[in-house]
This record gives C-alpha cells, sequence and structure tokens, in this order.
C-alpha cells in the first residue's frame, strides 16, 4: 500500500472533505458502512499465534483461530457469534461499574468531539469519541436497557449486526486508549474503558490484530515482546555495556538473575534491542553504574510492556504477575521501571488490584538518598524519573547541562504516565537540570491535554501507517510549533514508541533525539 | 427525523393535557393521579438507576487525573485534579457536580493551511450549562411555595432576589428569562453546529423541547393566562399532603397542559438522570488514594 507523501497527506487533512474542514456526512452515522481496504486495518493475528494463546487461556476469550481477511464479506464468524458478543457484554456490564456508567450517562454534548488525536487528523465522524462511543452503546440500548427494548431506533438503539462488529474492528482500533477526551467529558467518561472492552468483545469472536498478539504471546513465551530468549536478552545488553566502554571508558557489569539484589530493574525490552531505545537503555546502565545501585535484570520479566492492556484482561493480568513473580523468586526488596508509557498504566492503576498487593516487598527506599518513595507503598515500583529526579535534587549524580547547549529541547508527557498517574514535573526537573535551553510546546497540548503520539495501544504496525501519520499530527503540529518559535530541535520522551512515532512523522522537520536519561547518566 | 419526532410528542402532550382539562374526570387524572405515578416513577427509577450501577464492582482504580500527583515531598502536587486523599477526592467531585470543571476546559481545535492546527478558549457550553442547571435549581425551589406550608424563608428571600428588579405584575423573575435563553441555547447549538447535530439523537432533543415547552407554559400561565394560584396551592399542597382534592371549574387548562408536559416528561426522563443534576461522576473521578 503506497502510503501518502506527507506534503499531499497535509493538504488532505487541511482541505480535504472531512468533518474537520465543515464537510458533514449525507447519510446519517448509523448508515454508514465500514469499509475496510488495505492501509486502513490492521493484520488478522495469524493463525499459529491464534493458537499459541488458546494452550494458555481460557479458549473462549479468544474465539476461533482461523485465516480471514477483513475485506471480504466473510470473516468465518463462529456460529452465533451475535449471541457470544451479547453475552459478553453482558458479563463486562457485570464486572465493570464504569462500563455500565459509560453507557448510561453520556448527553452527546460534544465536548470530547475535537479532542481526538484521531478526529483531528482523519475528520471522520466516528473518531469523535462520543461517536466511538456510541458505537457500542447503541447495541447496549437496544438490548439492555427498557427504552431501547421498546422504541428500538427511536431511542437510539441497533442491533447487533455483521456491519456493526465492523464498524468495531475499524474504530476500536483506531483509538489508542490515550484518554485526551475523558480529561474534558463532563461525566469522566473514558473512552479508554469503551475501547478496551469493544476490543475485548471483538476478541470473543476472534476477530483481532497480529500486531498486538503477538507481542502478547512472545511475552508469554519468552518474558519480552522481541521474543528475546535469556541469552539473548544478556548478549544484547552486553553488546550495550562494550559500546559504552568504548564510549567512556567506563566499564559496566550489570547482573542477570541474581538472588538478593535489593532492586529488580524491569524496562520495556524495546530498550535492549533497537534504537532509539538502546540510548536510553546506556543510560540506565550508567546511571546504575555511576550511583552503584545494587540492581539486577532478570530475563523471564524481561519486558515492562503489556499487550494484554490491549487484548483481555485475563492477559493484562497473566503478563503482568510475572513481574512479582520474579521479584518474589528474586527476594528482592522493590521494583524499578524504566520508561514505557502504558506499562506504567497497567502498574499505576492496575497492578495493585489485579496482582497486588505485593506484600512480600518493602516500600521503595532509594538507597543512595535515602528517600522513601511513599507514593507507591502499595504496588512497590517506583518510576525511572521520580528516582532519578531524586538523585539530582541530593546533588549524586554530577551534571553538566552545558554539554547539552547544542540543543533545543521540549517535553512530550506519554499520555499513561501524563493521564494515569501525574507523573509531569519529575522529568522536566530532570530536563532543567541537564540542558540549558528547554521550551515547552503550547499548554493545550501538554500535561494533561498532552496528545497521543499517535501510536499507542498496539497501533504501531506499518500497515496503518497513513492513519497513524494523521493521529501524531496534533503531538507534531505543537512540535513544529515550537521548532519555529524557539528553534527546538530535540524532543525527549518517556517511552521509546513516542519518538518512534514521531520520527516518522517529521523526519525532515527535526533531529529527533531521546537521550535525555543517557545524558543524565553518561556525565556522571 | 430526529427534531421532529420528539417535537411532535412533546406536541402530543401538550395536545392531551389540553383536551384531558376539558373532559369530565381528566383534571383529577392530570392534576393528580399522574403526578403521584410520575413522582413514584421519578423516585423508583433514579433509585433503581443508582442500585443497578452500584451492584457492579469496582475491580480497578482507573481514574484520570489531571496535574501533577503525589509524589516526592519537594514537587508540589496538585491536590484537587490528582488526589492522594479523600478530602481531595471529596474537593473534585464538589468542583465537578457543582461547577462542571471538565466543561470548562473545553476548547475548539480548528485546521489550517498547513497543516496547522490551532486551539480556542470556548466557554459557551459551559456558560449556559451552568445557566441552565442554576436557574432551573432556583426555579424548582421558588415553586416549593405551592407545596409548603408555611413557605420556608428561602423560597421568600429566592423569589425576592430573583425579582428584585420589580418588572412588571406579577413581578418577572430573571431566571425565567436566563432559563429560557439557556435552553435556546442548547438548543439550537445541537441544531447549528454541524458535529453536535450529527451526533444528536431524539433523546438528545426530547428533554430539550419538553423542559422548553414546560417553561413556556409556566410562563404564560404566570403572566398571560393568569391562572387561579389560590386553586393551584390547594391541588399541590393536597398532593403533599396525600389530601389532594380539585377546586372544580377554577383551574384554568393552560395549567393541565403544563401539568401534564411535567408529568410525561418526569415519568419518560427523569428516570435517567442526566439532566436536572448534574450527577456525581463515575469512576473517572473517583478516589485515587
Amino acid at each position: 500500500m503506497a502510503i501518502m507523501k506527507a506534503d499531499k497527506l497535509g493538504v488532505s487533512v487541511a482541505k480535504g472533505p472531512s468533518m474537520m474542514t465543515g464537510a458533514i456526512p449525507k447519510n446519517d452515522w448509523w448508515d454508514v458502512p465500514a469499509e475496510f481496504k488495505p492501509g486502513k486495518y490492521c493484520y488478522p493475528a495469524k493463525q499459529e499465534i491464534h493458537e499459541y494463546h488458546q494452550k494458555s487461556l481460557p479458549k473462549e476469550l479468544g474465539g476461533q483461530p482461523r485465516v480471514w481477511d477483513p475485506e471480504s464479506d466473510n470473516w468465518l464468524l463462529p456460529e452465533g457469534w451475535e449471541a457470544i458478543i451479547l453475552n459478553g457484554l453482558k458479563e463486562r456490564l457485570d464486572k465493570f461499574r464504569s462500563l455500565k456508567i459509560f453507557m448510561d450517562c453520556c448527553v452527546r454534548c460534544g465536548a470530547c468531539a475535537d479532542k481526538c488525536h484521531f478526529f483531528l487528523g482523519t475528520g471522520d465522524p466516528k473518531n469523535m469519541p462520543v461517536l466511538r462511543a456510541e458505537l457500542l452503546r447503541s447495541v447496549y440500548r437496544n438490548d439492555f436497557t427498557l427504552a431501547g427494548k421498546l422504541l428500538g431506533k427511536m431511542a437510539g438503539g441497533r442491533p447487533m449486526t455483521f456491519g456493526v462488529l465492523k464498524e468495531w474492528f475499524m474504530y476500536f482500533y483506531q483509538c489508542t486508549e490515550c484518554r485526551r477526551c475523558s480529561v474534558f467529558c463532563p461525566y469522566g467518561i473514558d473512552t479508554a474503558e469503551i475501547t478496551m472492552m469493544g476490543r475485548e468483545l471483538l476478541h470473543l469472536v476472534g476477530v483481532n490484530t497480529n500486531w498486538i498478539l503477538e507481542p502478547a504471546a512472545n511475552s508469554n513465551r519468552t518474558g519480552n515482546h522481541m521474543g528475546l530468549q535469556p541469552h539473548t536478552f544478556k548478549d544484547n545488553i552486553m553488546y550495550l555495556c562494550d559500546d559504552i566502554e568504548e564510549i567512556t571508558g567506563i566499564r559496566v557489569e550489570p547482573t542477570f538473575n541474581r538472588k538478593g539484589a535489593e532492586v529488580l530493574f524491569i524496562t520495556p525490552s524495546a530498550d535492549v534491542f533497537a534504537e532509539p531505545g538502546i540510548y536510553t537503555a546506556m543510560g540506565y546502565l550508567l546511571l546504575f553504574h555511576h550511583i552503584g545501585l545494587d540492581y539486577t535484570f532478570s530475563t523471564y520479566a524481561s519486558e515492562g510492556g503489556n499487550f494484554g492492556l490491549f487484548t483481555n484482561n485475563e492477559l493484562m493480568k497473566k503478563l503482568n504477575a510475572k513481574m512479582y513473580a520474579e521479584a518474589k523468586r528474586l527476594e528482592v526488596k522493590w521494583i524499578l521501571g524504566g520508561e514505557c508509557g502504558h506499562m506504567w498504566r497497567v502498574l499505576h492503576q492496575y497492578m495493585d488490584t489485579m496482582n497486588g498487593p505485593a506484600d512480600f516487598l518493602q516500600v521503595p527506599t532509594s538507597p543512595i538518598t535515602g528517600t522513601r518513595f511513599d507514593n507507591a507503598a502499595s504496588t512497590k515500583m517506583v518510576h525511572i524519573s521520580e528516582f532519578t529526579a531524586d538523585l539530582i535534587k541530593h546533588g549524586k549524580v554530577k551534571l553538566d547541562p552545558k554539554r547539552n547547549d547544542h540543543r533545543t529541547v521540549t517535553w512530550h508527557d506519554s499520555c499513561n504516565t501524563a493521564r494515569a498517574m501525574g507523573l509531569l514535573d519529575e522529568p522536566r526537573y530532570v530536563m532543567q537540570n541537564v540542558c540549558n535551553n528547554f521550551h515547552e510546546m503550547p499548554e493545550n497540548t501538554i500535561r494533561e491535554s498532552t496528545f497521543c503520539c499517535g501510536s499507542g495501544t498496539g497501533l504501531n504496525t506499518d500497515e496503518i501507517m497513513e492513519l497513524r501519520m494523521r493521529a501524531g499530527l496534533p503531538r507534531a503540529n505543537a512540535v513544529k510549533y515550537v521548532r519555529d518559535r524557539h528553534e527546538v530541535d530535540t524532543l525527549a520522551c518517556v517511552c521509546a514508541i513516542d519518538g518512534n512515532a514521531l520520527v516518522m512523522e517529521g523526519e525532515k522537520e527535526r533531529e529527533t533525539g531521546l537521550r535525555f536519561e543517557p545524558l543524565a547518566g553518561m556525565e556522571g | 427525523m430526529r427534531i421532529l419526532t420528539p417535537f411532535i410528542a412533546v406536541l402530543a402532550l401538550i395536545a392531551v393535557g389540553l383536551v384531558a382539562a376539558q373532559v369530565p374526570g381528566g383534571q383529577a387524572l392530570i392534576g393528580i393521579v399522574l403526578p403521584y405515578l410520575a413522582f413514584a416513577l421519578f423516585l423508583g427509577g433514579f433509585a433503581y438507576r443508582v442500585m443497578q450501577w452500584a451492584k457492579s464492582p469496582v475491580p480497578f482504580r482507573i481514574p484520570t487525573t489531571c496535574g501533577q500527583a503525589n509524589s516526592l515531598p519537594w514537587i508540589k502536587q496538585n491536590k484537587i485534579d490528582c488526589p492522594s486523599t479523600k478530602l481531595g477526592v471529596i474537593a473534585r467531585m464538589i468542583l465537578e457536580v457543582f461547577l462542571f470543571r471538565s466543561l470548562f476546559r473545553n476548547t475548539k481545535a480548528e485546521v489550517h493551511e498547513g497543516p496547522k492546527l490551532v486551539y480556542g478558549s470556548s466557554k459557551f457550553l459551559w456558560l449556559f450549562a451552568i445557566l441552565f442547571h442554576y436557574s432551573f435549581l432556583v426555579i424548582v425551589l421558588r415553586h416549593m411555595r405551592l407545596f409548603m406550608d408555611p413557605i420556608p424563608g428561602f423560597v421568600a428571600a429566592l423569589e425576592f432576589g430573583d425579582g428584585f428588579m420589580q418588572i412588571g405584575a406579577p413581578v418577572f423573575y430573571q431566571t425565567n428569562a436566563i432559563f429560557l435563553a439557556a435552553i435556546a441555547f442548547l438548543f439550537l447549538r445541537r441544531v447549528m453546529l454541524s458535529n453536535i447535530r450529527y451526533i444528536s439523537l431524539p433523546a438528545d432533543y426530547f428533554p430539550l423541547l419538553l423542559i422548553f415547552g414546560i417553561a413556556v407554559t409556566g410562563i404564560l400561565m404566570r403572566y398571560v393566562f393568569r391562572a387561579d394560584v389560590v386553586a393551584i396551592k390547594q391541588l399541590t399542597h393536597g398532593l403533599t399532603t396525600f389530601a389532594p382534592t380539585i377546586a372544580a371549574g377554577q383551574i384554568s387548562p393552560i395549567f393541565f397542559i403544563l401539568q401534564q408536559a411535567d408529568a410525561h416528561g418526569r415519568c419518560l426522563h427523569e428516570p435517567h438522570p442526566e439532566h436536572d443534576q448534574q450527577q456525581p461522576d463515575g469512576p473517572a473521578h473517583q478516589s485515587v488514594e
């Protein structure tokens, strides 16, 4: 599938007929069918990947493994799939109060409409969070409310049909669960929750994507998304140590699966696998070496990310559990976590009541500064930027921000760390201490109003590149703004995937670096 | 169709009121039976809805937070938007429920050539939502004079304050005008803004039209087709004391039209606690301790 050139895409966004440019579809939204064309959808899971999950998860959660084509009119759905979906919906309504309330309380005020990066970039009405939710809500009304049962369409109800299912597959995979819309909703309706439930229901009838299920399978099998086996995981980190020695002359000696270490360090496996994550990982290695941290990697809990979050609760729980399992096996005191957005969403909002509380661990205390991280008293897991900010505050690392004078930097708040845990000023404090030229992006695009990079929730796959570029537009646009105003040339991120997405978006415009952690360490 | 159907429904309700006021027994139906039925449905429906919600557990703490979390002691926490104590959560909920704080954040995005996105402040929805809800509240409280004897002091004070401009006789209440203007805004916004029109359902127009109808008939009754307030009070007070009587022939049909619209409005709509009160928001704003 040919990808539209950036300049053409830009014209299409600003001038093409879309709801963002004032064009209104002739038909009501329920009469506009979802059409699958190349570039508009993520590829379904490979049959063997799907079969692999069937081995370790309850079969009914994943539907029937098969080869199917989203562009075809026959998705080879199981017999009675409508009932499977409706039963699944009922089960989830009984399980999650959030879903029930979100299904009931929307008044379609439209405050969310233009808050979604997918809507801003595509102008597709069904990317307004309100309509995304209505795709599910209409089915809910039809089958679960009195008004819907009596009045049907007049009450905004729709029976579950193949057309509706297609809409779900299209638009629940054009939402990155970034939750920006929920900041503006007067009822606090969280579209991420609706998207998650929508995806769970799709999985029940075997409608899924490979980009999510394959990393999840890898994670289940080897402990990380990349499918790195223990020796490879170790080798990769040792290569980084060689590079570090070459650059700095310092030999760092990390340990693996060492029982009795004080701290277990967990980061997304992308950090030990590919640029730019490896620079972040080199930074961690140097920093920990410099401060003399007693830590170990686990080659089994070798992944912070959790693609179960994008699949279903059971898989999320399962993948998350290995962190605690390894912490227990290695008899560490607490867990230190690297970057990554959704890893922190799972940690901060799910882990504690899903697999926790981790009573066998201790309240994290920095062995270097003695600071007790009481905010992590229950999950026993501290974010690297809190940990580093504390080190800097106590003067435990020597920093020379002048070394970064050739850079002008801005900061991209990851959606999950910003809106799910309120991690906003710790990274900014680190930034202040490692560089002299720092400029914020406009206020509507940072902190709790931060824009998604366009690649979250397992949508960072190449087959939907145009969609990703459109979704990344609001973020890229804000970066461009500070580049034009303040000659910003470096975008610092908490997550390597965010950075990846943005490189693709604005390659010509700027040089993207993700080296804030490495620099903090390298200069130590 | 999305507007026409609810419009016809509201007209039909008014017509039923008009007819019923003239036929034997109709006044009792609309003046006594329906109000009780409506009120029972309202309370019952409200309680049922909340209990239905409460039946499902909350397995995860998943609030969306805004602002800095409780972290290192020297990093300033946003104690209301990202609370870590019960008090903070309560403060956040109060601001949300009484001041519609999230709506206050509203912005409007535009795309220009480039492509360039710009975001402007957009507070009109917040402003008119606040005006609508609070003038509605004042109007409901003012009407308490019809249901209570003696009339509570705050009701009299409210009436005095609301009519302090002393225009016309009977005195003109500002909230009536604000209320109508706010409903008109909310309605026109739905009709005129193409994207809002696109997402609106009959269920969104119906309450607006209905409430508009109630307000207009109420105002007509006060200023144009003067109704016999004493007789009405006898009825309403009778309703609250469970001894309802209708003084035959003294109450003008306009009252029954209002009553009809009102009663059915409550029956049909208010079990959905979406309009008359901003419900305490869902899990998204719950405790994040």
